[in-house]
């Protein structure tokens, strides 16, 4: 007995010295873009993210606050979604995106963009990078949506920049 | 990529990351009193901690449960602390009952708090279709815990075969397993209650 109480006093102390080391958060760092062609011609993404860390990640490469109430400029979060998430046509091309808008529903922002001139998701590569600047264990998730088939993506932080095929 | 195979590699990838290790720190106090021969009563522990959990995500993401955030954040740590004490203050373990019935009950009733940790996340992020992303998610999370086991029960090999050589001669009557058991569980039970009182909701 006496000598589990040594072991036990031993291996807490080191313990007590290795916590700051272990990191508990345990959050899902995740954001989800769903992608889509519609009708005219425009390849649609929809982007919804937790508006807490956003927020903070568009004010941030804005280089302004950290906003109270997570009210972020359109173009801000434009500029932001513009440099994060990076489309490329079948020839490579990377096509510019334009804006669609934004609305808040409880915790999330879901935010719409346009490329235009993507006649096709077939050879589309796309660069999901949103937030991976925050948090090293971001997961992006992409779905695309051609036609009634659905084609999941995932992006973790590992990947940078770099472009996947999504179908 | 499937949709299901996406979220079944999210739930695998979330919990096999060391830079969130609550989950980790709970599967290593679960397993710190089994050798490498109980494996299956291990396993079946892990499968009540993922069935308590899937249960209050399930839950939680339907709004079937409403908990408060910050006390899951205070309880998830509580868990952990409680089941290194368990492994501490109980030696013995021949006894049926002492292994066999109650552990898995407390492995689940404990999973059923952990699963409600990022019950909002999910509900969230998935406010059309949960279903398919809960079940990937959770089947990722059991996949996880079945390779986060077998890691640690390989240490656990190499650690007690380690003090079998080494130990000093006043602890040569402690079997190893005892021994190991005491170093794991007192150092996740000092981690999680640091975590404790650091998430403290009052």
């Amino acid at each position: 007995m006496v000598t589990n109480r040594i072991l036990g006093v031993l291996f807490a102390s080191l313990a007590i010295a290795a916590t700051p080391a272990i990191s508990w958060s345990h959050p899902l760092h995740t954001t989800l873009a769903e992608v889509s062609l519609d009708s005219d011609g425009s390849l649609r993404v929809t982007l919804r993210a937790f508006a807490d860390d956003f927020s903070a990640a568009v004010a941030r490469h804005a280089r302004k606050e950290k906003p109270a109430d997570f009210a972020v400029s359109d173009a801000d979060v434009a500029a932001y979604v513009a440099a994060t998430v990076l489309i490329h046509d079948a020839s490579g091309r990377t096509v510019p995106l334009v804006w669609d808008g934004i609305r808040r529903t409880g915790d999330l922002m879901w935010v719409t963009v346009r490329a235009t001139g993507v006649r096709s998701l077939k050879g589309v590569r796309i660069a999901y990078a949103t937030l991976f600047e925050s948090f090293p264990d971001q997961v992006n998730i992409l779905q695309a949506n051609d036609n009634g088939r659905r084609h999941t993506v995932l992006f973790t932080a590992s990947d940078g920049r770099t472009s996947k095929s999504i179908f | 990529m499937s949709e299901l195979a996406a979220y079944v590699q999210l739930g695998f990838h979330h919990i096999t990351d060391l830079r969130g290790a609550d989950h980790i720190l709970f599967l290593l106090a679960l397993a710190a009193i089994y050798r490498f021969r109980d494996w299956r009563e291990c396993l079946w522990v892990a499968t009540a901690f993922t069935v308590g959990h899937s249960l209050t995500l399930g839950l939680a993401v339907t709004n079937v449960l409403t908990i408060s955030p910050s006390l899951i954040e205070f309880l998830i740590p509580i868990t952990i602390v409680a089941t290194g004490i368990e492994n501490v203050l109980v030696r013995d373990r021949i006894r049926p009952f002492a292994t066999r019935r109650y552990r898995p009950v407390l492995a689940g009733v404990f999973g059923l708090v952990h699963g409600a940790g990022f019950a909002n996340y999910l509900r969230s992020l998935f406010v059309e279709r949960i279903a398919l992303p809960l079940f990937g998610f959770n089947v990722g999370i059991e996949l996880g815990q079945i390779c986060v086991l077998v890691l640690t029960f390989s240490a656990f090999v190499v650690v007690d075969r380690m003090f079998t050589l080494v130990r000093p001669a006043r602890f040569l009557w402690v079997p190893p397993v005892r021994a190991r058991a005491i170093a794991v569980s007192s150092v996740v039970l000092v981690v999680a209650a640091r975590w404790a009182v650091e998430r403290a909701p009052w």
